[in-house]
């Protein structure tokens, strides 16, 4: 309930330093839509007031990217009071309508994008579980699974070298509902399909699910980067002429703190250089939190300017999550998977 | 009116949305008002049409830039329109030949000096809020920063304005020369008025070249007294250090908690000091500083490289988020925390604030610009708890006529807004029924920023 947070809202002393920071804030400008706009009304409903139209964009609008809690001088944290006002949304029957798609999509269909066609139609049949077993699993997730196979694949290839394989039946790991406010409708038949599988260790290349799973499994969970990053010395790298960059994702950097590894990779293949802001201070693509779902053209716009940072006359921008790699793709930015840099560089 | 202001911005910039609203009923202290509408202008005419409307209907306006305000000035306690300048953020000319850039009020003060960077000059006035706070909001209240003991504050670097009044007639102040003469200071009149007399639509700033070098630098004390004493050492020696800082026994022990790595030694005060200037006058001032305050029984230690530069002026900075964050349940409330008093009296004030808070049964963190004898008391409570609000504010009283008696001021830089108006009376006599004749002339109907500065 939105009320178990009060003691985290009343934390936020309106300092407005987040409403500097937050790039939905720079794209719409009104108080409701930065951090300290969501502290406000998320304490308004705890007060019992209604839902109105600013107030659903004012929560539907976040990005869910972290920067105002890393930053919040008084340590609040904005983007869980934002989180369970959501939750708070949906009880009040306010959830936005695609809310209810994704419930469905997932419920019905194991995905959050609706998708009827199997899971893993891109996974060689010789990587498969088919009941069997495996140390390694590496988990897809919907968006690479349906949307980026290149990305599931060069993600697969070299971690196959390692003995990984794909669970028999993947469903979505809950983070497009959790992020929403919503519960992870898949998780016990996940859980039963790892348990099955014998792996000791689950292996992604999805921040958004590497943050989820990691949250709530209790096996070994690893970002695809920290696993090539352990064994980077085993791996035939050949460098490779490119001159690149790397965009943090919020849910691998800022809320997980991973930011060694994918340098770390990186800088093995090419030359490397990094974005304006980076790392903690990395801004968001603008796909994450429902965003890109919800409102399209403002992720677009939050990529576009996420782009500017990087560096004149780079060959490729990388990326370590399929979300960003398409909001960043899709805002004309020429965009690289690093397990499809790492592929590259293998061949 | 609201389709009268749509029709002044358009649809897309002017709301009564009921989330919006309460957004836009707060800034950051514990005043909350209501606003009515909320407006964002992109022109100084389309300001001016929208003060035409208040005034048609008697209506409050009051501007409003981030908000980040510790007195409850841009909070519409009144109700009516709430001004969001934010969008009015451009730099409109930039003269460096002049030394001088015309802005717009709604551009973020550290976007200011980034820019101007690259020229190779700087806006010297800094708040510790220069990452969100907007240069109109900063002129509005009479705003400075760390550096105001070299460099002045705000009042400083304006050359002239252009205002809206309430009549919405758009008036320009001041003027390009360097100096002037002629006629009343209206410049002056409106940086600290708070927006009740008018709305700043541009402003022609000063700026200042770069230094071509800083040193940063920390005298520790046993006594508190002898940093006073060497504070006004310093500043009688001829050296005008760019910063200096005082944090006492309760700053020191708050950052040592929140965090050891830092090394603060455990003493009774700490002064800290920035130099800048060309090379040979730093290292000279420097030595300086250091021998006054070794003089004066103090220990000294300069940085030695951008780190340590960096690791002392993180103590000074984590003084303030030290007060929320080692409170739990407890939130920094902004009372009594913007006082300025004679310089050699600093030490005296910050004893006798310590003496209040132990009369009244309250932990306060005191530090500040010993510089210019502006001094900020964190005071951390449970802002439901009425009894601790009861509490703040008899320290509040207690600190107010401490600092009344020695001649000093009640804000130095945060302005008056709705906590300190009841003061303003006391604080300044007949002088106070002068600005009330001026509030007057300017603005009959009371509809600019009503019930700021007690007007």
């Amino acid at each position: 309930m939105i009320q178990d947070h009060i003691e985290d809202i009343i934390k936020c002393t309106r300092c407005g330093r987040c409403r500097a920071l937050c790039p939905i804030n720079e794209e719409l400008g009104w108080e409701s839509t930065n951090a300290r706009g969501r502290m406000l009304l998320a304490r308004a409903l705890a007060e019992g007031e209604k839902p109105s139209y600013a107030m659903k964009r004012s929560f539907y609008t976040c990005l869910t990217c972290s920067m105002c809690t890393s930053t919040c001088p008084s340590g609040a944290k904005p983007d869980d009071v934002v989180e369970d006002a959501r939750r708070e949304m949906i009880a009040q029957g306010s959830a936005p309508p695609y809310y209810d798609t994704i419930l469905e999509n997932i419920t019905k269909h194991g995905n959050s994008l609706g998708d009827t066609g199997p899971r893993n139609a891109w996974v060689p049949e010789e990587l498969r579980l088919n009941n069997g077993s495996a140390d390694v699993i590496y988990w897809s997730g919907c968006l690479t699974s349906y949307r980026q196979q290149q990305t599931a694949l060069s993600n697969l290839k070299i971690l196959s070298r390692f003995g990984a394989r794909v669970l028999d039946d993947e469903r979505c790991c809950g983070s497009p509902l959790l992020r929403l406010g919503g519960d992870s409708v898949a998780l016990e038949h996940n859980r039963k399909e790892i348990e099955k599988s014998g792996a000791k260790t689950l292996v992604t290349g999805c921040a958004g699910c590497y943050k989820t799973l990691s949250e709530s499994l209790d096996i070994e969970v690893l970002h695809v980067t920290q696993f090539l990053a352990r064994h980077v010395d085993e791996l035939p790298l050949e460098r490779l002429p490119y001159r690149v960059s790397y965009h943090d994702p919020c849910h691998l950097g800022r809320c997980m703190k991973v930011y060694d590894e994918p340098r770390t990779i990186i800088k093995r293949i090419c030359e490397f250089e990094e974005m304006a802001t980076s790392r903690s201070l990395a801004k968001c693509c603008g796909g994450g939190g429902g965003v890109r779902r919800g409102y399209g053209d403002l992720a677009r716009k939050v990529a576009k300017k996420r782009l500017m940072d990087a560096p004149a006359g780079i060959d490729y921008i990388i990326t370590a999550c399929p979300m960003c790699h398409a909001n960043l793709q899709d805002a004309g930015g020429k965009v690289l998977d690093i397990s499809e840099l790492v592929l590259m560089s293998m061949i | 009116m609201f389709e009268e202001l749509q029709a002044i911005v358009g649809p897309e910039r002017v709301t009564r949305d009921p989330g919006e609203l309460y957004c836009y009923s707060f800034d950051s202290s514990y005043v909350r008002g209501h606003a009515d509408y909320v407006v964002r202008p992109k022109s100084a005419e389309e300001v001016a049409e929208i003060v035409k409307v208040a005034t048609k209907y008697n209506t409050p306006i009051v501007a409003r830039g981030s908000a980040s305000g510790l007195t409850g000035g841009s909070v519409p306690v009144k109700g009516g329109i709430v001004l969001d300048m934010t969008g009015m953020n451009r730099i409109l000319e930039l003269e460096v030949e002049n030394l001088q850039a015309v802005i717009e009020p709604g551009i973020i003060h550290k976007e200011l000096n980034n820019e101007l960077i690259k020229h190779g000059f700087f806006f010297p006035p800094d708040p510790g809020s220069s990452d969100m706070c907007t240069v109109g909001g900063l002129i509005a209240n009479g705003g400075s920063g760390m550096h105001s003991v070299k460099y002045g504050t705000v009042k400083d670097y304006v050359l002239g304005l252009e205002v809206v009044l309430p009549s919405g007639d758009i008036i320009n102040t001041g003027c390009k020369a360097p100096k002037t003469s002629s006629g009343y200071d209206l410049t002056r009149l409106f940086i600290g008025s708070e927006g009740t007399l008018g709305i700043v639509t541009k402003a022609r700033l000063r700026i200042h070249p770069l230094p071509e070098t800083k040193s940063i630098m920390m005298a520790t004390f046993g006594r508190i007294e002898d940093a006073g004493r060497a504070a006004v050492s310093v500043l009688s020696s001829g050296v005008i250090p760019a910063a200096m800082e005082i944090m006492d026994g309760s700053a020191i022990k708050a950052v040592k908690e929140l965090d050891p790595t830092l090394e603060v030694p455990d003493v009774e005060a700490m002064l800290l000091f920035e130099v800048d200037g060309y090379r040979e006058s730093v290292t000279r001032e420097v030595g300086l500083i250091c021998t006054i305050c070794e003089q004066c029984g103090g220990t000294t230690r300069v940085a030695k490289n951008k780190n340590e530069e960096e690791r002392l002026w993180a103590a000074r900075r984590l003084v303030g988020v030290a007060i929320t964050k080692l409170n739990p349940g407890k939130v920094r409330v902004y009372e009594a925390e913007d006082i300025g008093v004679p310089i050699k009296d600093v030490p005296f004030m910050l004893k006798k604030i310590q003496e209040i808070g132990r009369k009244h049964g309250m932990s306060l963190v005191t530090y500040g610009h010993i510089g210019d004898g502006n001094l900020h008391t964190g005071i951390a409570i449970n802002p439901r708890d009425e009894a601790e609000w009861k509490r703040v504010h008899a320290v509040k009283d207690d600190i107010y006529d401490v600092v009344l008696s020695l001649g000093g001021t009640l804000p130095a830089e945060h302005g008056v807004g709705i906590i300190r108006a009841d003061y303003m009376a006391r604080a300044h006599g007949k002088g106070y029924e002068v600005m009330k004749s001026i509030k007057k002339a300017v603005d009959p109907q009371n509809i600019m920023n009503p019930g700021k500065m007690g007007m």
